[in-house]
């Protein structure tokens, strides 16, 4: 069994604690090096904890549970305007990114109003592309009710809707509702709501712990982690600039290289013998070119496959 | 006196939410003091919003004798600031009326100005149109008012300006409304709408 785990502290003797998770069987999911602090979300076998702890309490760092890791989350608001993007949007990111997972925060080209509020393909096709989704609302009854009706029912992930006043009668459009936040003018900073902040990331668990739940009756053929080691060893990503260039999903992974110049290099690389095209399903990301998406299919899906190719 | 906002709506959630939001709007802009009384009507199942803010006071030009301290010295005037506010209008003011090669900026308030014999005419520079006040008062409020909602009317005039919004048509009906609003708010009297 293996836990995921953050260690946050210095930079000093981080190449003993990157020794040690190699040395006990562990993956790096995150690595992010600020001046000279660090933070590294790692997956490690349970047995090994207390030894991992021990040694980043050593080298003068702490040892943080991530519930959420290896998750990358969108945080979506009605638009990126002022009335709407500020403050509860930024906090509840921010607060997701504490528990470990990858958060985006998007707004919608045409989310303002009452009467003209919509959501297009294109934006639904591109939240989908998530793990999950925290949708913001705002103060009025009414207009939450008609718009999560409205912009929530075209989402195919878990949702959470995050909201000012209890809605009623829109339980069917979100896997789960907060209440009691809505839009503010200035920081989630009070007691009542880092309070509510909680409530979001705990409902943002629950939704995933259903979701691997699912996974885990017909689990995908490999485990992300052992895809993403594959793909740090390969020279664009491990050349790419960009924050977090392999993220990785319950269910997949993001790599964020041209999916056009680097497709068939990848569904080349081999993992347990077979061509990571035959095990995964890799598309382009409907943000644009510049990321990919490999889906790992099922155990079951593989060897339906398989049966097939014996039959040729 | 401290400011009293009254909220009219047909959302009680909203209502006490929105009070918050404009009271905490307001005071970022720094006119929440300025302000005697403020009316909002939330009619979001229309969806019709106004809000109407009666000032303490008809906002006044403001000069650098009233936002700093001036005296002369020879030929070179001191201002010293008393309200950091105006600080960068006031250096925007004197550069435009001495040329930059005359106004030196000893420290972050303190400025001295080459050339000028008295302060009074130093004094007299405007540094803050009476406005600009009006103007950012309504920048709070259109952040008050939801982002869709974007058919706007304002009323401006004395102590007092009301603006109204809804999404589509303003019918003449919601302009009437906002008008008694207007009116009842100058003469300070109770509204009825």
């Amino acid at each position: 069994m293996y836990e995921v785990i953050m260690y946050d502290g210095g930079i000093y003797r981080s190449d003993e604690l990157f020794e040690l998770i190699e040395d006990v069987g562990g993956v790096v999911l995150m690595k992010n090096r600020s001046s000279q602090m660090l933070t590294v979300t790692m997956s490690i076998p349970s047995e090994d904890r207390p030894l991992v702890e021990a040694l980043c309490k050593d080298i003068g760092g702490q040892v943080r549970e991530v519930p959420l890791a290896g998750t990358e989350i969108a945080v979506v608001g009605p638009t990126l305007g002022r009335h709407h993007m500020p403050h509860p949007i930024c906090d509840i990111a921010e607060y997701l990114r504490r528990c470990g997972a990858i958060t985006v925060v998007m707004g919608l080209a045409r989310g303002r109003g009452k009467l003209t509020s919509q959501i297009n393909l294109q934006e639904t096709s591109i939240i989908d592309e998530y793990d999950a989704c925290v949708f913001m609302l705002g103060n009025f009854k009414s207009c939450v009710e008609t718009k999560a009706d409205l912009l929530l029912s075209k989402i195919n992930i878990p949702t959470v809707l995050v909201c000012g006043p209890k809605p009623e009668g829109i339980e069917h459009t979100c896997d789960a509702i907060v209440y009691g936040v809505g839009r503010k003018a200035s920081r989630m900073r009070e007691p009542a709501d880092r309070q509510k902040l909680e409530e979001v990331s705990d409902r943002v668990e629950e939704i995933l712990a259903d979701k691997k739940k699912a996974l885990e009756e017909d689990p995908p053929f490999v485990h992300p982690s052992e895809i993403k080691s594959l793909l740090e060893n390969y020279e664009p990503i491990n050349m790419c600039l960009r924050p977090a260039p392999i993220v990785m999903h319950l269910d997949g992974l993001r790599a964020k290289i041209s999916y056009e110049e680097h497709r068939e290099a990848i569904e080349n690389m081999m993992v347990y013998g077979r061509r990571l095209g035959d095990v995964c399903t890799i598309t382009p990301s409907k943000i644009n070119d510049s990321s990919m998406l490999i889906r790992i299919k099922t155990r079951s899906q593989v060897e339906y496959e398989d049966s097939l190719k014996a039959k040729q | 006196m401290p400011s009293e906002t009254v909220v009219t709506g047909t959302d009680e959630y909203g209502n006490e939410r929105y009070k918050a939001l404009y009271e905490e709007l307001m005071y970022d802009v720094g006119k929440l003091a300025a302000v005697e009384k403020s009316y909002l009507v939330l009619k979001p199942k229309v969806p019709l919003f106004i809000i109407s803010v009666k000032m303490k006071a008809l906002p006044a030009a403001k000069t650098i004798g009233v936002v700093a301290s001036t005296r002369s010295e020879r030929d070179t005037v001191y201002v010293s600031i008393s309200d950091e506010m105006y600080a960068p209008g006031t250096l925007r003011a004197l550069w435009h009326r001495y040329g930059r090669d005359n106004v030196q900026q000893l420290d972050r308030l303190d400025i001295a100005v080459k050339g000028v014999s008295s302060s009074f005419e130093v004094d007299e520079i405007e540094v803050e149109s009476n406005e600009q006040p009006i103007q950012e008062v309504l920048g709070a409020l259109y952040r008050v008012l939801p982002e869709g909602i974007r058919v706007r009317r304002t009323f401006a005039d004395t102590d007092v300006i009301t603006v109204v919004a809804t999404e589509e048509k303003m019918q003449p009906e919601m302009l009437e409304e906002a008008t008694v609003i207007h009116e009842a708010m100058k003469k300070g009297g109770e509204i009825d709408v």
